[in-house]
């Protein structure tokens, strides 16, 4: 026999190895058929419990409830411990001893579980930017008038100068010859500027009206409602109004009788 | 000859809060041109570069 049959004879052979192997798989160890627990959550006034979760003690299976509660687990026969849990509801174990093929449904029935919380006290605060932190601080001196955001809120305007009508301490009208201008007067600067003592001297009926810390050009009574009534109130979170001398703090002392300065919600833009 | 109504100057504005621009405008006028009030030095140096600007503040 030449080499070339005697390789096609060994293949051969080595075929029919393969094919008896085949024919004669190792002996898999039969597995039982499982048992099946079915059921459903429920709380003690016989409500469902979603999202519940029903697991087999030492093993991984596990089941998570449905939206009505219900729930079905295949689980290897013989005794075995089941574990439910739902949140906020204490855990439950279940005893089960099932024979293979074996189906039970059971309702899972859990109380809520009580959780005692430490009691606490919530402290609310309004949100300043560091840039208020000025205005709060001068508030907290008392000299003044300040109004906050909420302040603004409440009252009825159609423009920024309305905000000052009826304040102590404050005038505001309108010019008697020209029906497009309005005046912010500040009392206390009038009667030193003409009142007894001043001499009939105009000495320094100024007005100074500041946005987001920048002095804005012109002091008198006019020009001050003319600045304000570029301001949108809307975007105005805080104010505070020095209405002479005596309440003006040094930022905005300068040469200034009184003070209105306002500060916007987005600062400068 | 001189000019009985000379053209008054004309200015630009330059700060970065729209409401202390405004109020510049609105005090120079009408002794002043107000040419534009812008609120970047970028912005400024583009409008001194297409207007004819007497004074820039």
């Amino acid at each position: 026999m030449g080499r070339a049959a005697a390789a096609v004879a060994m293949l051969a052979l080595s075929a029919v190895g393969a094919g008896a192997r085949a024919q004669n798989p190792p002996a898999r160890e039969p597995q039982p058929e499982p048992a099946i627990v079915a059921g459903v959550f429920v709380d003690t006034a016989g409500k469902p419990i979603a999202h519940g979760v029903l697991s087999v003690v030492g093993e991984s299976l596990r089941v998570v409830t449905d939206s009505q509660g219900r729930f079905r687990l295949a689980v290897p026969p013989g005794p075995k411990l089941l574990a439910a849990r739902a949140l906020g509801y204490q855990p439950l174990v279940l005893t089960i001893s099932l024979e293979p093929g074996q189906s039970t449904i059971r309702q899972v029935r859990l109380q809520v579980a009580g959780v005692p919380l430490p009691e606490m006290t919530v402290v609310g605060q309004r949100y300043v930017p560091a840039r208020l932190a000025g205005f709060v601080e001068r508030r907290q001196r008392g000299l003044g008038l300040f109004l906050d955001r909420d302040s603004i809120e409440k009252r009825p305007r159609s423009e920024m100068s309305d905000l000052f009508v009826g304040r102590a301490g404050i005038r505001v009208f309108q010019d008697p010859y020209d029906p497009t201008k309005r005046h912010v007067l500040f009392t206390r600067c009038e009667e030193m500027s003409f009142g007894p003592g001043a001499g009939g001297a105009h000495t320094g009926n100024r007005i100074g009206v500041y946005i987001d810390g920048s002095r804005l050009p012109g002091s008198s009574s006019s020009d001050a409602a003319s600045n304000l009534a570029l301001i949108n109130s809307a975007d105005v979170e805080a104010i505070e109004v020095y209405r002479g001398p005596s309440e003006l703090p040094d930022e905005f002392m300068t040469d200034n009788c009184a003070a209105i300065v306002i500060w916007t919600r987005a600062g400068p833009r | 000859m001189t000019d009985s109504h000379p053209k008054p100057p004309r200015v630009a504005i330059c700060d970065d809060h729209r409401v202390v621009a405004e109020s510049f405008r609105r005090m120079l006028r009408p002794t002043y041109a107000v040419v534009g009030a812008v609120a970047t030095g970028e912005e400024l140096r583009t409008l001194l570069g297409t207007a004819d600007v007497d004074i820039a503040a």
